[in-house]
C-alpha cells in the first residue's frame, strides 16, 4: 500500500510547523523554505500523475481505522473526478508561493504557513473517501483562507472574511447535519454504522428527507462554488483577499465545491438530481450572463476578474447537472483551464497593480509599448479565459456547452451567448489597459515582467498551451471515471440517447477537442 | 450494609481532597513568606496529581460502583470520571493560580484550601445516588465557590456579583431542597433507585405532588447549570470573579453540575421522562437562544464567555433530552465527552485571559485584544484554537463534542432540537470569530506593559491546547496521557454504563 497520498497531505503541515524554528526577520530563509516544500511536494506529487492509471478507479488508496466504534476511517483515494484537483493543488501552491513574494511584506511565516495548511486542507478534502473525513478537511481548509484574508487582505479584509467564513459555514452546518441524518439512515437500513462515502450512496428516502438532504448537500456546495444566487460573499473576498489567497480561492476551492456535486450530491441522491438538474442548469445560466453583465462594468480590474470567474464556476455547474458524459468531462476538464486562466488573470492583475498601486482600470492604458512581455502574457491568457480554440478554455468550454445542448437546448444556445460576453469584458479590458494613447504620465517606462513574474506566468502558460494542443493528456485520465461515474449514478442512459444528435460523428468527447487542433 | 474499611478506600480520592484541603492552611506559616505563594500553588498542583493518580488506579482496578453508607453513594466508573476531570481543572488553574494570586496579592492558604473544598463538594455530586447526598455535595461545593468567585475582595463588582451568586444560589437550593422534600413525601425515598422503582410501579394518587418536586428539583439543578431563565447570575459572576476562579467555574463547576442533573435524569426520573422531556427540550431552545444572542452584544470578554457558557449548558440539555432507559444510547457519553471538550477549551481561554490581563484585571475588553496576534504570537494562536473548538471546527475537540452530541440528539428522533443546535452554532460564529478578527487583524491599541509575570501559564495553556486537538483527532492514548477522541469516548461510555 502506497503512501503517496498522505505524505503529500502532511509534507506541508510539517513544514509549516518546521518554519515555526526560523526566526521571525530572516525573511528570505522563510520564503525559501516554504517555496522549498512546495516544490518538493509537486515533485512527490508528480508520481500520482504518472502513475494514475485511468482504467483503475480508485487508486493510491489508503485505510485505517480511525473511530472504529462510530464507522470512521482514515480512507483517502484518488480517481479521474479528483486528480486533476489533486494536480491543481500541488501545482498551485508554489506559483501562489512565488507570487506571494514581495507581495507580503509582514507576518511571513503565519503567511506561509497558512498557504501551506490550505495545500493540505484542499488535498484532503479531495482525496477523502470517508464523508467525516471529507467534512473535516472541508471545514480545515477555511481556517487559513479566513487568516489570509483577514489579516493580509485589503482594506474591508475584516468585512470580507467575516462575510466568507459565515457564509461558509451556514452551509457546511447544514450539510454536517444531512451527513449525521444520512449516516442514520444508512444504519437504519443496513444496521451498520460507517461513513464510507461509497455505502452511503443513493439510499432510498422518502420524498420530504430527500429533497431536504439534497438541499443541505447543495447549498453548502452551491456557496462554495459559488453558484448564483449564493455568490454574495465572493465579490468581497475574491477582492479584499491578497492576490495569491485570491488565486488559490478561484483556482482551487471553488473547484472543490463543483467536485462536491459530483462525488456527493448526484451520487448520494440520484433521483433528486434528476428533478432538479434543469433547474440548477438555469441557475447556471443566470450566473454565467449575470457574471458577465457585472463584469462588463466594473472599474476595478480585480472585481472584474472575480465576476468573469463567478461567470466561468456557473458554466462549470450547468456541466455537471447536464449530467452527460460531454458536459461532466468538460466541466471536470475546465476545472483546469479555469483554475489556470483566471488565476493567472489574478496573478496578472496583480502585477499591474503593484506597480501602479491601483487596480482601477481608468488609470491604466497605452501601457503595450512600454511593456510587451507583459501584454503578451496577458493577451495570452485572457484568449484562454474566452475560450480561444487551441488553448484549453476552449476544450472544456465547448464540451460542457455540447454537454448543455444535449440535456436541454435552450439552455445551451443561451449560454453560448455567455461565451460572446466574456469576449466582450476580456477584450475591452485588454485594449482600455495596453492600448490607446498613454494618458497618464505615470505609465511612461511601465515595468516589463521581471524574471521572477515570468517564471509565475510560464508554467500557466505552457500548460494552458499544451492541454489546449493535446487534451488528450488529461483527458484520458478523466474519461474512464466519468464512464463509470454515469454508469453507477444511473445517468449513462441518457447520454447514449440525447447525446447522439448533438455529436453526429463520435462519441469521444475528445473528436471535438482534436478537431479544434485544426484551428 | 454495615461500615467496613473497604468503604473508606473506595472514597479515598474525596477523602485525599478533604485532607489536602485541611491541611494546606496548616503548612501555610511555616512556608518562607515571600515565596509562599509559589509553594502553596505548587504543593495543590502536586496534591491533585496524587490524588488523580489513586482516582485513576482505581478507574483501572474497574471498581464495583456499589453503593456504599446505605445507598448515599458510589464511586463508580461514573464518578471516577468525573473526579479525574474535576482533578485535570483543578491542576490547570492551580498552574495559573500560582502565579497569579501572587500578582493580584490574594491571600493563598484559603483559596487552595477552598479550592479543594468545592472538588470534595463535586465528588460528592458525581457520586452521589440519593436526592440527600447530592443535596449535601451542591452546598459543600457552592459554599466553596461563593468564597472563590468572591476573592477580590475589595472590589465593589466583585462584591455585588458574589452576593448575587449567593442570594440566588441559597434561594435555587431551598428550592431544590423542597422539591426534594415533596418527592420524598410522594414516594417515601431519596434514593434514586428507590425513586425510579416508585415511577416504574406506576407512581399512583401521588403523582402529581411527584411531579411538584420534580420540576422545583429541575429548576434548582437549572440553575446550578446556569440554565435559562435561571442564568441571570452568571455573567455578572463570571465578570466579577477573578479570571482563573471563573475559568475553574466554568469548567469544574460546571461539570459538577452536569454530573447531578445527568445522575438524578438518568438514574432517578428516566421512568417519567414524559413528564420531562418537554420542559427540558424548552429549557434547551431557550438556554441555546438566550446564551448565543446575548453573547453578540458583550464588550468584555469573560462576560461573552459567560453566555457562551450559557449556550453550551443549552447544547448539553439537548443531550438530556435525548436520554433514554436503554444503555446503547450515547447521549449519556456524548454529554461526558462534551463536557471534558468545553472543560478543556474553557481552561485554556481563562488560562489565556489571566495571563493578558495587567493587575487588577485590566485588559479584558475584546477591543483591549486587538494586536494580540503580535506581541504574544503562540497566547493569540492558543485563543483562536479554542474559539475553533468553541464553534466546533474540526479539528478540534469541540467540533467531535458537538458531532457526537448532535448524532445522539438526531438519534433519539429529535432531529427538529438538533436543527435548532446547529442554528445556534451558526450564530456563535459571529461573537466567537469577532475575538480571532480583533486578535489577528487590528492594530494594537492597549498598553501591553506590565502583562506578563504569569510564567508558565503557557504551559498550562500548551496542556490545553494540545488535549483540544488530540481530543479532537486521535484514535490513541498520546504518551498514556492524553486521551484521544477514541479512548476519551470509550472511558465516557464505561462511565455511563455504570448509571444502568
Amino acid at each position: 500500500m502506497s503512501h503517496l497520498l498522505s505524505i503529500l497531505i502532511l509534507l506541508p503541515v510539517m513544514a509549516s510547523l518546521g518554519m515555526l524554528l526560523i526566526p521571525a526577520d530572516r525573511k528570505p530563509v522563510i520564503k525559501t523554505w516554504a517555496l522549498g516544500a512546495s516544490l518538493l511536494n509537486l515533485a512527490l506529487g508528480l508520481g500520482l500523475w504518472f502513475g494514475f492509471k485511468p482504467e483503475a478507479g480508485f487508486q493510491f488508496a489508503e485505510k485505517a481505522d480511525w473511530l472504529p466504534s462510530l464507522g470512521i476511517s482514515y480512507h483517502i483515494g484518488v480517481d479521474g473526478l479528483s486528480l486533476l484537483i489533486a494536480m491543481l493543488t500541488l501545482i498551485l501552491t508554489p506559483v501562489a508561493i512565488l507570487a506571494s513574494w514581495n507581495r507580503i511584506q509582514h507576518k511571513l511565516r503565519g503567511y506561509y504557513a497558512c498557504m501551506l495548511l490550505l495545500g493540505s486542507g484542499m488535498l484532503g478534502a479531495v482525496v477523502a473517501r470517508d464523508l467525516f473525513l471529507f467534512y473535516v478537511f472541508w471545514e480545515v481548509m477555511l481556517l487559513p483562507m479566513f487568516f489570509m484574508i483577514g489579516v493580509w487582505g485589503g482594506e474591508k479584509r475584516v468585512f470580507a472574511t467575516t462575510k466568507f467564513v459565515v457564509y461558509t459555514l451556514v452551509g457546511s452546518l447544514l450539510m454536517f447535519l444531512a451527513i449525521l441524518y444520512v449516516y442514520f439512515k444508512h444504519q437504519a437500513l443496513n444496521g451498520t454504522w460507517t461513513f464510507d462515502i461509497p455505502s452511503l450512496y443513493a439510499l432510498s428516502y422518502s420524498p420530504t428527507e430527500m429533497w431536504l438532504l439534497f438541499g443541505a448537500f447543495f447549498l453548502a456546495f452551491a456557496i462554495k462554488t459559488p453558484v448564483w444566487p449564493f455568490h454574495s460573499w465572493l465579490p468581497d473576498a475574491y477582492t479584499q483577499a491578497p492576490t495569491p489567497a485570491t488565486f488559490m480561492l478561484s483556482a482551487v476551492m471553488a473547484k472543490i465545491g463543483a467536485y462536491g456535486f459530483l462525488r456527493f450530491l448526484i451520487p448520494m441522491f440520484p433521483e433528486a438530481t434528476r428533478t432538479a438538474a434543469p433547474f440548477i442548469m438555469l441557475l447556471g445560466m443566470f450566473g454565467l450572463l449575470y457574471g458577465a453583465w457585472i463584469a462588463l462594468v466594473q472599474t476595478d480590474a480585480k472585481r472584474l476578474i472575480a465576476y468573469s470567474s463567478l461567470s466561468h464556476m456557473s458554466i462549470i455547474v450547468m456541466g455537471i447537472f447536464a449530467l452527460n458524459q460531454f458536459g461532466i468531462t468538460g466541466s471536470v476538464f475546465y476545472f483546469m483551464a479555469h483554475a489556470m486562466a483566471t488565476g493567472a488573470l489574478f496573478l496578472l492583475v496583480m502585477m499591474l497593480a503593484e506597480r501602479r498601486g491601483t487596480r482601477e482600470i481608468a488609470q491604466f492604458g497605452g501601457i503595450a509599448k512600454a511593456a510587451p512581455w507583459l501584454t503578451v502574457a496577458f493577451i495570452f491568457i485572457t484568449m484562454a479565459s474566452v475560450g480561444l480554440p487551441g488553448l484549453n478554455g476552449f476544450v472544456g468550454e465547448f464540451l460542457m456547452l455540447m454537454g448543455a445542448y444535449g440535456a436541454a437546448n435552450p439552455i445551451g444556445v443561451i449560454a453560448t451567448t455567455g461565451v460572446i460576453w466574456s469576449a466582450c469584458y476580456m477584450l475591452w479590458l485588454v485594449s482600455r489597459i495596453f492600448f490607446g494613447e498613454i494618458t497618464r504620465p505615470e505609465n511612461q517606462g511601465f515595468k516589463d515582467l521581471t524574471l521572477r513574474e515570468a517564471f509565475i506566468i510560464l508554467p500557466l502558460a505552457a500548460l494552458i498551451a499544451w492541454t489546449g494542443f493535446y487534451p488528450q493528456t488529461v483527458l484520458s485520465k478523466v474519461e474512464p471515471s466519468v464512464q463509470a461515474f454515469l454508469q453507477q449514478t444511473g445517468f449513462a442512459a441518457a447520454v447514449e440517447a440525447k447525446a447522439a444528435p448533438a455529436d453526429g460523428e463520435s462519441h469521444t468527447p475528445a473528436a471535438p477537442a482534436a478537431h479544434a487542433d485544426g484551428h | 450494609m454495615s461500615f467496613d474499611l473497604n468503604q473508606l478506600v473506595q472514597i479515598l480520592p474525596l477523602l485525599m481532597v478533604v485532607v489536602f484541603g485541611l491541611f494546606l492552611p496548616l503548612v501555610a506559616p511555616v512556608l518562607p513568606a515571600e515565596k509562599k505563594g509559589y509553594f502553596m500553588g505548587w504543593i495543590s498542583f502536586v496534591a491533585l496529581l496524587l490524588t488523580a493518580g489513586v482516582a485513576l488506579a482505581q478507574l483501572a482496578g474497574k471498581p464495583s460502583g456499589e453503593p456504599i453508607f446505605h445507598g448515599l453513594f458510589a464511586m463508580d466508573t461514573y464518578a471516577l470520571f468525573f473526579t479525574l476531570l474535576f482533578l485535570a481543572c483543578g491542576a490547570i488553574t492551580a498552574i495559573v493560580t500560582t502565579y497569579y494570586l501572587p500578582r493580584e496579592q490574594m491571600g493563598h492558604e484559603e483559596f487552595y484550601a477552598l479550592m479543594f473544598f468545592s472538588i470534595a463538594g463535586m465528588i460528592v455530586l458525581a457520586g452521589g445516588t440519593s436526592l440527600i447526598s447530592l443535596f449535601l455535595g451542591v452546598e459543600i461545593m457552592s459554599m466553596a465557590v461563593y468564597a472563590l468567585a468572591g476573592f477580590r475582595r475589595w472590589s465593589l463588582r466583585s462584591n455585588e456579583s458574589v452576593l448575587k451568586y449567593f442570594f440566588l444560589g441559597s434561594f435555587s437550593s431551598a428550592i431544590l431542597l423542597f422539591g426534594v422534600a415533596l418527592i420524598y413525601g410522594a414516594t417515601g425515598t431519596t434514593q434514586l433507585a428507590g425513586i425510579a422503582d416508585w415511577l416504574t410501579a406506576g407512581g399512583g394518587a401521588l403523582m402529581p405532588l411527584f411531579i411538584m418536586g420534580m420540576g422545583l428539583a429541575i429548576i434548582g439543578m437549572g440553575f446550578k447549570v446556569a440554565a435559562a431563565p435561571f442564568h441571570t447570575w452568571t455573567p455578572d459572576v463570571y465578570e466579577g470573579a477573578p479570571a482563573p476562579v471563573t475559568g475553574f467555574m466554568a469548567t469544574a463547576v460546571k461539570a459538577a453540575s452536569f454530573a447531578f442533573f445527568l445522575r438524578v435524569m438518568q438514574t432517578g426520573f428516566m421512568p417519567a421522562k414524559a413528564e420531562w422531556v418537554q420542559v427540558l427540550a424548552a429549557l434547551a431552545v431557550l438556554t441555546m437562544f438566550t446564551g448565543n444572542i446575548l453573547a453578540f452584544v458583550q464588550p468584555n470578554i469573560k462576560r461573552m464567555l459567560a453566555y457562551s457558557s450559557i449556550a453550551h449548558t443549552g447544547y448539553m440539555l439537548m443531550g438530556l433530552v435525548a436520554l433514554s432507559p436503554s444503555a446503547e444510547n450515547a447521549a449519556g457519553s456524548a454529554i461526558l465527552y462534551y463536557l471534558v471538550a468545553y472543560s478543556l477549551t474553557n481552561l485554556g481561554i481563562f488560562a489565556c485571559i489571566s495571563f493578558l490581563s495587567k493587575q487588577g484585571e485590566k485588559l479584558v475588553n475584546i477591543e483591549d485584544y486587538a494586536g494580540v496576534a503580535q506581541k504574544y504570537p503562540w497566547i493569540a494562536l492558543a485563543i483562536a484554537i479554542c474559539m475553533f473548538s468553541l464553534i466546533g471546527l474540526p479539528p478540534t475537540a469541540g467540533f467531535f463534542g458537538k458531532y457526537y452530541l448532535f448524532t445522539a440528539v438526531v438519534q433519539q428522533g429529535y432531529a427538529w432540537l438538533a436543527i435548532i443546535g446547529i442554528i445556534n452554532s451558526i450564530l456563535s460564529v459571529y461573537y466567537y470569530l469577532r475575538v480571532v478578527v480583533t486578535m489577528y487583524m487590528k492594530e494594537p491599541t492597549a498598553d501591553w506593559t506590565g502583562v506578563s509575570g504569569l510564567k508558565l501559564t503557557r504551559l498550562a495553556v500548551t496542556i490545553c491546547v494540545v488535549a483540544i486537538l488530540w481530543a479532537g483527532i486521535g484514535s490513541f492514548n498520546l504518551l498514556a496521557v492524553f486521551p484521544g477522541a477514541e479512548p476519551l469516548l470509550s472511558a465516557a461510555r464505561d462511565s455511563v454504563s455504570s448509571l444502568f
